[in-house]
């Protein structure tokens, strides 16, 4: 080897490259660039983008959820109220004694007793008149009141 | 993607469209096209393994739309291009703790010797490989400014503004590599 086989064009000789690769560099190149920021446009990254769509979407939860607990306890309070409301009046209606219970009470008592009789008696038509006496003897209060 | 209108436009002119219409995609495309080559060898010389040097050139590009708006229209847009890919690749050797300074060698190991040896990074031309060993037989200063001088035919200013050495260090560099390079191949 002499100084002119240094000298003769080898220049880029030597070292291997791989094919295509000074065609497929541009396309490495560009996808790695930082997007262009256009005029007036922020520019986010994704992450950052999704962790403020989370923090958005955690604050709009919590503030339904707190309204609709604010709406149900606001309803309940005043059927509270209303049922309240509505029990003193009743009861400030309400003005007995035990005498007038004791004639309610016994009127429908009474009244029932007669309902009954009545029932019996309108039963079929056969029923003798006589026998009917001969029962009300036998069942007599004032026989009781003797023995 | 690539207008024909834009490919006649010089340098400057397409710089200075690119960022007064804030940055489109169609321009930076014609900006990857124009230097896309050049920046890819000038990385893959200094870093020697394909996969490292594909990193490095995406990063410088991505680097040249992030800070298009700092660049001075006193200076040639390669120069700006070539100083994003210079700092990158030292950047890198840094980071992968290949060296400390220029003054080190890039291969003490001899880990890119054997990876050139393996046929992994070349295609077989035995004068390409034994120059590329020569050359990691070099100080990293001498290598960088042989690969600049030599692989990219630039000036020594041009040189000088990429990597921010004098003139004068420069030639003394290449001077130096240049003897090595010979002492390595019994050319004297």
């Amino acid at each position: 080897m002499n100084i002119e086989d240094l000298n003769s064009g080898m220049k880029h000789k030597g070292f291997k490259v791989p094919e295509n690769y000074f065609e497929q560099f541009d396309d490495c190149v560009l996808q790695q660039l930082p997007r262009p920021k256009k005029h007036g446009t922020l520019v986010l990254p994704i992450m950052k983008k999704m962790s403020i769509a989370a923090a958005l979407f955690l604050a709009s939860g919590i503030a339904v959820f707190l309204y609709q607990q604010n709406k149900q306890n606001t309803l309940s309070i005043d059927n509270a109220n209303i049922a309240e409301t509505e029990y003193q009046e009743f009861q400030n209606n309400i003005e007995i004694n035990d005498d007038e219970l004791t004639e309610v009470l016994s009127n429908q008592f009474v009244d029932s007793l007669y309902k009954a009789e009545v029932l019996s008696v309108s039963k079929p038509s056969d029923t003798n008149t006589d026998e009917l006496e001969s029962v009300e003897d036998e069942y007599s209060p004032l026989e009781e009141i003797e023995i | 993607m690539i207008l024909e209108a834009f490919k006649t436009i010089s340098d400057h002119e397409l710089m200075s469209t690119f960022v007064k219409e804030q940055k489109p995609e169609r321009l930076f495309c014609e900006l990857i096209a124009r230097y896309k080559v050049k920046v890819y060898w000038q990385i893959r010389r200094i870093l020697i393994q394909h996969d490292d040097a594909d990193d490095v050139c995406q990063i410088v590009f991505i680097k040249l739309w992030q800070n298009a708006e700092s660049f001075q229209f006193n200076s040639a847009l390669s120069s700006f291009i070539y100083r994003i890919a210079y700092n990158e690749s030292i950047t890198f050797l840094k980071q992968k703790k290949r060296f400390q300074s220029f003054d080190d060698l890039l291969d003490a190991d001899g880990h890119y010797a054997k990876s050139i040896d393996s046929g992994m990074e070349m295609d077989g031309d035995q004068i390409a490989a034994q120059l590329q060993k020569a050359l990691l037989t070099l100080p990293e200063k001498q290598r960088l400014v042989f690969n600049y001088k030599y692989f990219e035919d630039l000036q020594y200013d041009e040189i000088s503004e990429i990597t921010g050495t004098s003139v004068g260090a420069l030639k003394s560099s290449y001077h130096y590599a240049v003897e090595k390079i010979k002492k390595y191949f019994n050319f004297d």
